[in-house]
């Protein structure tokens, strides 16, 4: 389980997060909407243990993140598009994030690839990918090590309809399983009939949120 | 950490970035080298480490562009950051890709300044002692490669607490400053104060200056690169742990 207790984050004294309350439970789909420069990306990176508040707590599990200087235990994180090697394949990409922990082997990436139409790609260097199938290796190196938070920031930028109702069906087949996951939006329409619960956040601050199912 | 250390660096050398710098340092070494042309072998070899305007021309700058580079590329790579499990072991694989990068480049180099050495060089293989220091010429060479080599590493280790404490854009500042205060310190040696020689950052940049014996500018140079390895690594722990990851 995720909770953030008052958090509060401020960036050049700017605030940014106001008194963030929330709480994420195994087995739910959480959707973060709110239009751009809101604050979900900072509530994404703040779980992630990226930026620690000036005030608050992030518990992972019951584990404080910051006092505890980690980043959260079984968790995988899409945020940008930046974060693999230009020059690599896809392939190599995914195979050097799976060798710093090697919790799967390689057997694992083919099936997501397949899945998401990815397997034309996968040999050709990431600079010569287009911007939706950037997205979708990002999605890939979330899914292929089966972690029990699953983060998504904006995931459905640029990738086909297609390819949209695979990762649906994927996500909530992990639902199923367990798995916490957490989507990021400035569109309701991404995460319409996906997620179960929605936070609606505007300038740093949770304005509403619903229930879906 | 092993693995993205080596991996971010086998990523940096098929860089563009990497190429323009090559060219910018091999440029360099071929003037340097060339500019003692006739001299004995290892005047020519080490004419470009002791000497004050190819270190902040070329060297430093080079070095800077890659420290940052190597930073920057692990800074902003989210799914890596995430497994690698805690900020403790970020640090260690700032340290490291760091060190990499700084021995890689540091060997290329010298395998540039040896090839433009026997490019420029009309004595061959013939060692003299005249670089004009009251000290046998081999050792201080092989001194002044080993106390640019640290420098360098104080760069990079500036670099990275500089990046940690002030974020990615201003975090440049800090080692440039070091770079600034070690070419204007560079002239103030020898003063009064055996402390403030000891502690003198230019003293321990290139050469070794207006050291009175080659055991001084060693001795000094042992004291003054233990401590600030020491402090900034300390630093560069404590740092991390208040870092804006990917702000």
């Amino acid at each position: 389980m995720i909770t953030l207790k008052d958090v509060n984050l401020m960036i050049n004294k700017t605030p940014i997060l106001n008194n963030i309350n929330l709480e994420f439970q195994e087995g739910k789909i959480y959707g973060l909407i709110g239009r751009n420069g809101s604050g979900k990306s900072m509530i994404i990176k703040t779980i992630c243990g990226f930026i620690k508040p000036n005030y608050g707590t992030v518990l992972v599990d019951n584990i404080d993140i910051y006092k505890e200087n980690s980043f959260p235990n079984d968790t995988r994180a899409f945020i940008d598009t930046n974060a693999f090697f230009p020059d690599l394949t896809g392939m190599e990409n995914l195979r050097l994030l799976l060798k710093i922990q090697n919790k799967v082997s390689e057997g694992a990436i083919i099936p997501l690839c397949e899945k998401l139409a990815l397997i034309p790609y996968i040999n050709k260097k990431y600079k010569t990918y287009s911007y939706g199938t950037k997205q979708k290796l990002g999605i890939i190196q979330v899914l292929m090590e089966n972690p029990k938070i699953m983060i998504f920031d904006e995931p459905f930028n640029g990738v086909e309809e297609s390819s949209i109702e695979k990762i649906r069906e994927i996500l909530k087949q992990k639902k199923d399983e367990g798995h916490i996951i957490i989507i990021a939006t400035h569109l309701k329409e991404d995460i319409h009939n996906l997620c179960d619960v929605i936070y609606k956040i505007d300038n740093g601050l949770i304005v509403n949120s619903n229930t879906e199912h | 950490m092993f693995s993205l250390a080596k991996e971010t660096l086998r990523h940096f050398y098929h860089s563009i970035e990497f190429i323009i710098i090559i060219c910018y340092l091999a440029f360099g070494c071929f003037v340097f080298t060339g500019r003692t042309s006739g001299a004995s072998y290892i005047q020519i070899f080490g004419n470009p480490f002791i000497k004050y305007h190819f270190v902040g021309a070329f060297i430093y700058p080079t070095f800077l562009i890659a420290h940052n580079y190597i930073y920057q590329q692990i800074n902003t790579s989210n799914s890596f950051i995430l497994r690698i499990g805690n900020r403790y072991k970020l640090a260690l694989t700032h340290l490291l890709s760091m060190l990499f990068v700084t021995i890689y480049m540091f060997i290329i180099m010298l395998l540039l300044t040896l090839i433009f050495t026997n490019l420029v060089s009309n004595n061959g293989l013939f060692i003299t002692y005249d670089l004009g220091l009251n000290v046998n010429d081999l050792i201080v060479l092989i001194a002044s490669i080993i106390k640019l080599f640290f420098n360098l590493l104080v760069l990079g280790l500036i670099n990275i607490v500089g990046q940690n404490i002030l974020g990615t854009k201003k975090g440049i500042i800090l080692p440039i400053i070091y770079f600034l205060l070690t070419m204007v310190s560079a002239f103030n040696y020898p003063t009064n104060s055996t402390l403030l020689n000891i502690f003198n950052p230019g003293f321990h940049s290139h050469g070794i200056l207006e050291a009175r014996n080659i055991y001084e500018a060693i001795n000094y140079g042992i004291i003054y690169f233990l401590v600030m390895f020491i402090i900034l690594i300390i630093l560069n722990f404590l740092s991390i742990k208040y870092k804006k990851i990917n702000l």
